[in-house]
Parts: structure tokens; sequence; C-alpha cells
């Protein structure tokens, strides 16, 4: 036995001692075989050897052990043998503690004692009947010393407050600390009440960790007598002029522990909390910031001095809203007297938010010369929150601002001088660095300014709805100013651009003189078209985001002489296309504005003409969009008109396609990806001919909009276009033969069919019909059978039957045609898809075939329900054959699918007039086994949380066919070869009745949820419950 | 709204303040007014470094209903996003948002964004909720990777 513990204990030493320099392979290997040790139940005699050998770092495992032991292996422990533990445990901690051991000793067995009295505790009667207090009676007998006992006390709170505990238990261990709570504060109060300096220093930093761990447990009462103890502590001992950075900090912490995570978090006690506070901050705040500014600089003391005043900023906001401008004298309780004539307590709010904005705006970079910033950001949109839901015309469940009127007043100016401060000193607080100072940047820095100047931008947001305009006015003005200057610095303009990009979410959709000074010759006009690469980004960044702000103003025609701020934007934007560097934000920004001023745009086409002529050096990626962009133009003019342009854009882009199409090495990566390229560009250039808005225009009949319709048919018809979709056509059917296997092509092809269709209402000169786009599908299919196209299958259904209030004046829908596509489609694609699922392990393979399979069959019977039934029987067969063993599958999506498509089947079916006796038909043949497969599913083949669907789709049965499947039921669950479950005949029996009592749906749905508990032996569980009644 | 779902957010946004991973950023909707809307959050989330995702930030909505936290929000990108287990309209399917599979009362705002980061690189191949994104990653992971830095570059932050 001696010799096993020995050889532990060398393992040990070995693997904690930073001289053994191990390999991680050895590491891990000796850290493995430690934890097998523990594992065993004879580690528990190693505990008390292990405590009393020399080294720490053996001492430490030895207390590890007895800690892990209660926290895992508790359920193997004998019950007899509790309390004989328990005594040896305060035995063996309360000798620890007096013989001084180290802490991280210590506090393992703390984490012990708390585990195993978290176990003995709750139990009926008590097995540690007044735990905290007696076990720290019976530690302090055994010689422990106070600093020991707080940090004990620390854990035990920290224990019990993570804890995973039942509700019964957990009241009763919360009830036996809030008890302690007395003596845990009178325990603290001696330890900080000692004379300053402290005799113990750890001590007092054990008291103040105590006080932190406890606050969860004590009610403000227990904790508002301490708070001017700490607060006196904060102001520097008698005699020194200095803050000592250790005590304050510990000091400093446990007060933002209070304001965050006590009975005062939600704001209360200004009297005893904020009021002093407020008032030490304007007695001692100043001198902390000016130390740090003139040091360069925030200290230990400072960074501490800034969390503090952040969270009195998140404690009390609305006390600091409220008394923003309050001539009320501050009344704070404090433990020694203040002076009677303090001055009111706007003088204290305004010093704090003086001090906060100290803070905001401390001199220098973020992350490089100080860290405090940050932390103070969040602060300013809680203000701003704070001083509306203050007025009492503030609805703060519908968060509805007060009324201008209101915000008006004394307080609202202070408000507005104060975010006017934060404007000002956040510009400067984003402008980016010199780039020889940014050069040196390490990457992590760049990306962490990048993040601030995002949540800065947040804050300015905030400070926008206080000042609104002022704030444009004060960032355009500073950048007509900077211009102003000789040598002006565009590291400084970015910066205020910045800043008005970062509010556009909150600038209303109206006339704004500041913008129109923004976009016109004083700034737009003044900004560099080369060079200065992040001042002009930024500027085509703002331009595409306010897009839409430009529909506000009169765009003039062509040769007008006045100028236009649409025009000069779009100018701007399209110089910076040939630019490597920002040529991707400029394509962003130029579709933007395109897609959003249409109209205005339209009689500038032949600009557009110039642009499309000059775009030899804009990488293809970038061509699409600006493409795009020129189609979206081209759609606001007359049809007829659209002809030329939309000629003289697509065909460069098909010709380069059929370079591809026809070149010798079609087969190498680059040709496909030219390929790609230009599908995706065709794709982008028919989104951009889509009209934005009017979707609802299908259910228009107004003259207006019948006559615009027989204008795009009339230009559609003009051969130009024709011969124009027709080759579309033919380079897609092309690039199926050749490459339709290939992934980046049939995701191109993907978005080319969803960008290149259109309901009847939305078609535009390009648009293609689905017929034969749905014919290249079942190629492609053939070759490859993907979701993909089974999805893009759907969609083109759906528009061979668009939803119609009134006849459309193009075509009747759905006419014989469509439904003869639809058939033919429907005829090549089921043998391909059922042939793919037959194979082994197919239909588990592949959910998102089966599940876009489903979805489509649903889709057909839901609108062309009358070509199932010219199906071949045995294909219509094997397509139920197909759902039905769909039920069974543990895979959810493709179960889920398989029902809508059986529910859709089936009640379509029953409610189509036209189709004879189908409904009968499709009863005899399928019934019993759709049947059969349901309940199956419901007895415990199917996923429990597909009951839902499956109920579904027998909720149609039972109405549909009633004594058919009161008969089919009767037969199935009852047959000696029903899945087996826990289902009794009664059972069963009471599931028939109940369903065929009323055949109402809501009673069909209880018993089958109740039959699923049933059959899987859930019945009554809490589980089986609480997971039924959703 | 009822009081529960109201405390919580507030939490939530409390919470988040004092502690969120790095280049993430939540925040209740504004109207145009300035009012607050808490139920409809709009928040980023970062690519994971060394992934293809790289770079990005993705913008997501996220809606709270009003029984919140007993069932959990909606999460949308907007735009959609190119993924295996994202819907065409751009919602996001996870277990952790599914109140019939993983979701939890307890489960944070920042649990779940952390969770929808990683799901970006690491797709579930049991949850098939685009056809697009699916096939490609099924068939061929060479496209699929270079479709998403695609992707990610069109999502770099302004």
């Amino acid at each position: 036995m001696f010799n096993a513990q020995h050889r532990q204990a060398l393992l040990i030493q070995q693997a904690y001692s930073p001289q053994a320099h191990l390999s991680s392979e050895d590491q891990r290997r000796l850290q493995q075989e430690l934890f097998d040790i523990q594992k065993r139940p004879e580690a528990w005699g190693l505990v008390l050897p292990f405590l009393n050998h020399d080294d720490p770092n053996v001492q430490f495992f030895g207390a590890h052990t007895i800690q892990v032991k209660i926290a895992r292996d508790w359920s193997t422990f004998p019950e007899e043998n509790t309390l004989q533990l328990r005594d040896l445990l305060i035995d063996l901690s309360g000798r620890s503690m007096a013989a001084g051991r180290n802490k991280v000793v210590l506090r393992k067995l703390y984490v012990a004692m708390s585990s195993l009295a978290i176990h003995l505790c709750p139990k009926t009667p008590s097995e540690w009947p007044d735990w905290p207090q007696s076990s720290i009676q019976s530690l302090s007998t055994l010689g422990a010393p106070v600093e020991a006992l707080l940090d004990y006390l620390e854990i035990v709170a920290e224990e019990v407050a993570s804890a995973d505990l039942l509700q019964p238990q957990k009241i009763k261990i919360h009830g036996m600390l809030v008890d302690c709570v007395p003596m845990v504060a009178q325990a603290v109060n001696t330890s900080v009440s000692r004379p300053r300096p402290h005799p113990a220093p750890g001590e007092l930093q054990s008291a103040l960790k105590c006080f932190q761990a406890w606050l969860p447990f004590m009610r403000a009462d227990a904790l508002t007598p301490l708070i001017p103890l700490l607060i006196d502590h904060l102001t520097p001992a008698p005699g020194s002029s200095d803050l000592d950075e250790t005590e304050f900090t510990a000091i400093s912490d446990a007060l933002q522990e209070i304001m965050s995570g006590s009975a005062l978090s939600n704001g209360s006690g200004s009297k005893t909390l904020t009021e002093p506070l407020l008032l030490w901050f304007d007695c001692y705040g100043s001198s902390i910031i000016e130390n740090t500014i003139k040091e360069g600089f925030a200290d230990g003391v400072s960074h501490s001095y800034c969390k503090l005043l952040v969270a009195l900023g998140d404690q009390s906001t609305q006390y600091l809203a409220t008394n923003l401008a309050s001539s009320s004298k501050l009344d704070p309780v404090l433990s020694t007297s203040a002076s009677s004539s303090l001055p009111p307590k706007s003088h204290f709010v305004q010093t704090f938010l003086r001090q906060l904005m100290a803070y905001s705006a401390l001199p220098g970079y973020y992350g490089v010369d100080e860290e405090e910033s940050e932390g103070t950001l969040g602060f300013w949109y809680l203000f701003q929150e704070a001083l509306w839901e203050g007025d009492p015309e503030y609805d703060s469940d519908t968060s509805t601002p007060p009324s201008t009127n209101k915000r008006e007043g004394e307080q609202m100016t202070i408000a507005k001088a104060v975010y006017s401060e934060l404007a000002k000193v956040l510009q400067r607080k984003v402008t980016w660095p010199p780039s020889d100072v940014l050069q040196g940047w390490p990457r992590d820095q760049k990306d962490k300014f990048q993040a601030y100047r995002r949540d800065v931008g947040d804050t300015l947001l905030n400070a926008y709805y206080i000042l609104r305009d002022d704030l444009l006015a004060f960032y355009i003005n500073d950048i007509v100013h900077r211009l102003s200057q000789p040598n002006h610095n565009w590291e400084d303009i970015e910066a205020d651009l910045h800043c008005v990009l970062a509010v556009q979410e909150g600038v209303p959709l109206e006339e704004n003189s500041h913008l129109n000074r923004l976009f016109g010759s004083e700034v737009l006009g003044a900004l560099p078209n080369t060079g200065a690469a992040r001042v002009r980004r930024t500027m085509i960044v703002l331009i595409g985001t306010y897009a839409t702000w430009f529909t506000t103003q009169y765009t003039p025609p062509p040769g007008a002489n006045v100028p236009s701020l649409l025009m000069n934007a779009i100018s701007y934007v399209v110089a910076a296309l040939p630019e490597p560097a920002l040529c991707l934000p400029a394509a962003n920004s130029l579709r933007d504005l395109c897609d959003a001023n249409r109209a205005a745009l339209a009689p500038h086409i032949s600009a557009f003409g110039e642009l499309h002529a000059n775009l030899t050096g804009t990488p293809d990626i970038e061509k699409c969009k600006v493409l795009q962009s020129i189609a979206s133009v081209i759609q606001a003019l007359p049809p007829e008109e659209e002809i030329p342009p939309v000629e003289a854009i697509v065909s460069p882009v098909i010709a380069k396609l059929y370079e591809a199409l026809q070149s010798p090495s079609h087969f190498s990566d680059e040709v496909r990806a030219v390929a790609v390229q230009q599908f995706q560009t065709i794709a982008g250039v028919a989104r951009g001919l889509t009209r934005t808005n009017d979707s609802l225009l299908i259910f228009d009949d107004s003259p207006d909009t019948q006559k615009e319709l027989e204008r795009m048919k009339t230009a559609r018809d003009d051969p130009r276009v024709v011969r124009l979709r027709d080759t579309i056509l033919d380079g897609i059917r092309r690039s199926i033969d050749l490459w339709s296997t290939d992934a980046s092509i049939g995701n191109a092809l993907s978005e080319l069919y969803k960008a290149i269709t259109a309901l009847p209402s939305d078609v535009t000169l390009l648009s293609l019909n689905p017929g034969p786009l749905l014919e290249l599908l079942c190629i492609a299919a053939q070759k490859q059978l993907t979701a993909v196209w089974l999805s893009l299958a759907q969609m083109l259904i759906i528009q061979l039957d668009p939803p119609s209030l009134i006849p459309s004046v193009l075509k009747s829908y759905p006419g014989p045609e469509a439904r003869q596509t639809v058939f033919n489609v429907l005829s090549s694609l089921l043998p391909i898809c059922l042939g793919c699922f037959s194979q082994p392990g197919a239909m588990e393979d592949n959910p998102d075939i089966m599940q876009a399979f489903f979805s489509y069959l649903e889709t057909v019977a839901q609108h062309f329900i009358s070509v199932f039934y010219q199906l071949p029987p045995d294909l219509f067969y094997a397509v139920i054959q197909c759902a039905t063993s769909s039920l069974a599958l543990q895979e959810r999506y493709s179960l889920v699918s398989a029902c809508s498509f059986l529910a859709s089947l089936l009640s379509r079916t029953a409610a189509a007039e036209d189709l004879g006796d189908a409904k009968e038909a499709l009863a005899q043949a399928h019934g019993r086994s759709i049947m059969h497969a349901i309940l199956s599913g419901l007895a415990g083949v199917a996923p429990r949380s597909a009951t839902l669907n499956l109920v579904e789709v027998l909720n149609i049965l039972v109405t549909k066919y009633p004594p058919q499947s009161k008969a089919w039921m009767t037969d199935i669950l009852f047959a000696p070869d029903f899945t087996s479950s826990r289902a009794t005949n009664e059972a069963k029996d009471k599931f028939i009745k109940t369903i065929f009592g009323t055949r109402q749906s809501k009673r069909t749905r209880d018993a089958a949820q109740q039959f699923t508990l049933v059959a899987r032996g859930l019945e009554g569980s809490a589980f089986g419950f609480a997971s039924v009644t959703m | 709204m009822s009081g529960i779902c109201r405390a919580r957010l507030a939490e939530e946004r409390k919470q988040w303040r004092k502690d969120h991973p790095f280049g993430f950023y939540a925040k209740p909707t504004k109207a145009a007014d300035g009012s607050m809307n808490l139920l409809e959050w709009e928040v980023g989330i970062p690519g994971k470094a060394s992934t293809a995702w790289e770079g990005g930030v993705y913008k997501l909505m996220m809606t709270f209903p009003e029984d919140y936290p007993s069932k959990p929000p909606k999460c949308k990108f907007t735009p959609p996003l190119f993924h295996p287990n994202v819907y065409p309209s751009g919602t996001v399917c996870l277990s952790i948002l599914d109140e019939e599979k993983s979701w939890k009362p307890a489960i944070t705002i920042k649990q779940v964004l952390l969770g929808i980061q990683e799901l970006l690189n690491d797709p579930n191949v049991n949850d098939p909720a685009q056809s697009d994104a699916y096939t490609m990653f099924k068939n061929d992971k060479v496209a699929y990777e270079r479709r998403v830095r695609q992707q990610a570059r069109e999502n770099v932050p302004k």
C-alpha cells in the first residue's frame, strides 16, 4: 500500500513539476493515469496521506481527489459512513487552514466541504444542520484564521449559487444561507472596519470577495449598512495622499458588484448608494482623471475608477436622467455628516457625465493607447433612453418617445450639450491613425479598432435621436471647415463621414439641407477622385447607404443646366469602378443607387450606355453588379424602349458564354468558371429588369395595368428579344449537356432559373417560359439527381398555375398545355427519383433529395392533381409505396415532407370534381397501406417529433373515408403482426372509439397523441406530458 | 409584451453590454423616431478565423415571441445566407432554436449567436434547409468553399 502511494506521489510530482519538461504526449499520459487512479474506490484512501505530504502538489492532488470523489462518485459512497466523512473533512480542512496550507489546496477542500454539505443538508432529517454556522464554529475551534474562514464562506456562497438543485432542495439550502447573512455581514464588517492601513491586507481582500459572493443572498437592509463603510474606504487612508491601488480596486469591485448583482441593482438606494458615490466622485474623481491624462495612460486606480463610473451609470441611469437639471439638494446618507450647503443634484450629475465623457474621450487610439473608452459607450444609449423614459409622455410598453415639445426645456438643453460634446469626441476617437502608425499595427489591433468604430457608430445613432439635424450639421460643417484648411488630413474627414454613415437608419426620408451639402459641391465635389482610398471608400459606402434618400430629390433630365445630386453621386461611384481596392463597394453602391432611383435615372440611359462601353477594366464579378444596375435603370423605360439597351448589355455576355461552350478545352476549370460568371451576370441583369414593387399587380385589373402588361407582351414578341431569349435558353441547354454534374454550374443555373422566370404579372423582356426550362431540368436530373433540380421543378410548377383573382389577359392558367407539361415532367422525373431511392440506404443518405422530391410532388398535387391519375398505375403505386415507406424514416425532414405530400394528395383527390371515381379508387388501392404506415409510425416506428405530421394525414383519412378508416384501423391495430408496442388491446380500442365517437380534428389529435405515449410507455411520465402539450 | 419576456430581454441586453464575444454585435431595433423594439434585435455574426467564412460579418434578425423565453427566438439572416441549414427565407435551422428539439429557456442570446457561428463552418447534414448550398456542400466541397468565400467578401463590414 505504502509503495503504491509513494509511486502515485511521484507520478503527481512528475506531472506537476515545471522542471519535468514533459512532452505534451507524456503529460497527457500522466494526467490520464492520475485520472484513472482517482476513479478507483481506493482513491478515498489517498486523501489523508496526500494531504499530509510535504509537497504542495501532492497535497493539492489529495484535496482534489476528495472533491472529485464527492462530486462524481457520490452514488457509490456507503451511506452509513457519510457523517464520518463529514467530520473527517471538517477536521482535515480545519487543520490545513490552521497550518497555513497553500490557498489552492485549501480552496479545493472548501469546495469539497460545500459539495458534501449540498448532499447532506437537504436530507430529512438534515445530516448537516446549520451547516455554514456549525462548520465555521468547528473550523474556528481547530485554529483556522479569519482570512481562511472568509475564503471558505466565499466558496460556500459560490457553490450554492452554481449548484444544479431541484426546487425543494434549492429553497431549503438558499434559506439556510439567508439565515447566515447576519453572521457573514458581521464578519465582513469587522474585517473591513479594522484600523487603516489594514493590518492584514489579505484578510481585507478575502472579506470583500466573500461579501461579493454573498450579495445574491442579501436583502437590501442587510447590505445597506455596509455601503458607507465601503465608500469611506475609497478615500485614501488618513495620513496618506495617494490611493492604494490594491485596496481601491478591491473596494471598487465590491461596489460595482452591489450595483450590478445585488438587491440594489435595479436602481434603488439612491440616498445610500447613488448620492454618496456622486459626492465622492465630485471630491476625488477629477484628480484621478487629471492624473490619467497627464500620465498618458490609465493606471490600475484609473481603470477601476472608470469601471466604477460605468457601474453607477448602469445602475442609476434613471436617477441621472431625472436629475440632470434638478435644482434640489443632494441628501446622501453618509457615515460622517456632510456639509449642509451641498450644491444641487444637477451639479453632481453633470460632474459625473463630464467624468465619464473624459473616459470616452481619452487621448490616443483605442486598443493601443487606452482600453477604457469602449466600456463607456453602453452608458450613452442607456442615458438617451432614460431621458425619454423619465418623461411622463413616454410609454414604456410601446417605447413611444415623448413629443418634441416635452423634450425641450432645460433638461433637453443640457442633454443636447452633452451629446454634442459626445459627437465631437467620438469623431476623434474613430479617426484612423496616419499610415506610418497604422503600418505598425498588427492585424488583431486593426480588427479591434474596426469593431470599436462599429460600436461607436451604434452610440452615435443614440446621439442622433437627441440631436437630429444638429448632429448632421456638426459633421458636415466640420468637413467643410477641414476642407478649407491647407494640408487637411483625409483621415479626419473620413471619420466625419463614418459618423454620418453610422446614423443613416435614423435619418428620415425627406428633404435635408445638410445632406444636400454633403452630396453637393461643398463636400462630395471636394473629395478626391484618385488616391486617398479610405476616405473614398467610406464616401462610396455612404452614398450606397443613403441610396433611397436621393428619391427625395428632383433629378433634372439630361442637358438641363442644373446640378443633380444623384448624377454626381453616380459619377463619383462609377469613377472608382476600375480601382481594384474600391471596385467592390463601388459596384454595390451603384447597384443600390440605381435600384432605388430607377425612374429618375431612366432619362439618363445614354450615360449608362457610356458606362457600359467603359467597363473593360472592371473584373467580371463586379461587372455583373454594374450590369444589374444598368438593367434596373432600363426597367424604368417603356417596354419597347428597353429592347436596344437590353440587347446591348446582354449580347456580349451571351457571346462570352458561347465562347466558353464552344471552347475545345471546355472541360477545364477556367472555361467552366467563365461560363458560371456569364450565367451569374445574366441572372443579375434579369434581377435588375424585375420591378421592385407592385408584386401584387396580379390582383390589379385596372386598365392601366392591363395596358402595361399588353405593352410588355408586344415588346417580348419583338424578334430581337425572342432571339435573345432563345439564345439564353440554348446556352442553358448546352451547358446542361456539358457540365450539369458540376456543382458550380448547378448552383449558377439554379440562381439563373430563379432570376429569369417570373409569374405572368412580373414578366420582363428576358423572362423564360417555364415549360422548356422544366424539360431541361429532366435532362439534368437524368444525368445526376440533386435536390436543386427538384426544387426548381417545384418552383416552375407554381408558375404554370399562378395565383390569380381575375382571368389574365395573357393566358388562362392552367391550360391543357400546362397540364401536359407537368405530366411529361412528372412522368420522366418519377422513374429517375424512384430508381435512385431504391438503392440500399439511398433514402437515409439523401434527406435533401427526399425532401425536395416530396415537396415537388406536393406542389404537383396542389396545382395539378389530375396528372397523378394519368400516370400508369404501377408508377402511381410505386409513388405511394415510396411515400409510405418514408413514414418509417428516422430522418425528420423526409418524413415530414412525405406526410405533407400524402395529405395534399388525399385531400385534393377528394375535393376534385373532375376525377370521377379516383377518390374511391385511391382508397381501395392504397388507403389501407397509408393507414398502416401512419399507425406504425405513431406506435413507435417514426420519431415522436413527427407525431403531429402523421396525425394530419390520419385526420384527412378519417374525415374523407370514415367507414373505411374505421375498418382499416381495427384490422391493422389488432393484427398479430402489428408493430410491437406497449399499447394494450384496451388502449387500441379506446383510440378507435375516441376518434370515431366525434370525428373532430382536435379529438383525433388528442387521441393519437395519447396513443403515441401509451405505445411508447411514456404515459404518465413528466417527460411525456411536457412534450405532448405543445 | 409579458413582464417575464420584457425583463429577460432587458437583462440579456445588459449582459451583452457587459460581455460579448469579439466581433459580434446585437441590439434591439429602433423605429425612425428612435423608439425601441425589444422584441426584434439586429445582430451580426462574424465568420470564424481560418475558415471560408472569415472576414464576413453576417447580419441576422432575431425575433422574440411574446412568450419568450418559453419559446425560442426566430433567427433570420438578412439577406438570406448560402448555407445548408438556412432556409431560402434566411431562417436558421438549428436544434437549440427549435422548441421541439433542444431549446431551453436558460439559453442566452450569446449562446444562440455562438451556436450559429459554430454552425456556419460546421453544417448539420441532417437538416437540409436549402437545396442550393446543401447540394454543393454534399457534392463538391471545393466549389462550396469557393462560393462561401465569395459570400464572405460580400459581407465585409462597412
